[in-house]
């Protein structure tokens, strides 16, 4: 299950964090929020250079 | 997880802008205009300021002006407050506040249309986090 997670701060700042996207999906998932204003900094996990199929076949 | 990012909230979107309003205090005492209209003084003088969205001086403090929100050729709208309110509490503080509700109403928002799970919470601090989960259906 994927979840995202946002955080506002007091001074007009908000992070955005993905939790439990395989690779790209979370740019997708999460864009509609970035869109809230202008992103400052952005850094991808590990998770994102990691394909669903990749995923799939470790698991499996 | 795949990425964080941080984000600068601007103020984009006039539904969003009058709940966020509302979480600080001024539900229903917000007037909106399609064309900007005149801000008033203290002393009931009008003023050249224009705004979409203005907040009367009666609203606002004993002493205070009108608030206004004018919306620019890029698509933010921008706050119009005097010197005087800027220092009797709707400076840089009130604005950051008021940002941060933009921000929880207009993800709530996004978040109700596609269909997630909302959790909000206040954290130590004045933080608010907003947990999305799985999409109902």
């Amino acid at each position: 299950m994927a979840d995202i997670i946002l955080e506002f701060g007091a001074d007009g700042e908000m992070t955005t964090e993905g939790r439990g996207f395989k690779g790209k999906a979370c740019d997708k998932a999460l864009k509609v929020f970035e869109d809230i204003g202008k992103v400052k900094t952005r850094k991808n996990k590990r998770e994102y250079y990691e394909t669903e199929t990749a995923t799939q076949k470790t698991r499996g | 997880m795949s990425h964080y990012s941080e984000v600068e909230i601007e103020l984009r979107d006039r539904a969003a802008l009058l709940a966020a309003l509302g979480r600080l205090g001024f539900a229903g005492k917000v007037e909106v205009h399609d064309t900007p209209q005149n801000l008033y003084g203290y002393e009931g003088d009008r003023r050249a300021q224009t705004a979409h969205l203005i907040i009367r001086r009666q609203n606002v403090g004993m002493a205070s002006n009108d608030l206004g929100f004018i919306r620019g050729a890029d698509g933010n709208y921008r706050a119009i407050i005097s010197d005087f309110d800027g220092r009797h509490g709707y400076g840089a503080a009130w604005t950051g506040k008021l940002k941060q509700a933009y921000g929880v109403e207009k993800a709530r928002a996004e978040a109700k249309k596609r269909g997630y799970r909302i959790k909000e919470e206040t954290l130590p601090g004045g933080r608010v986090r907003l947990t999305l989960s799985g999409r109902a259906g």
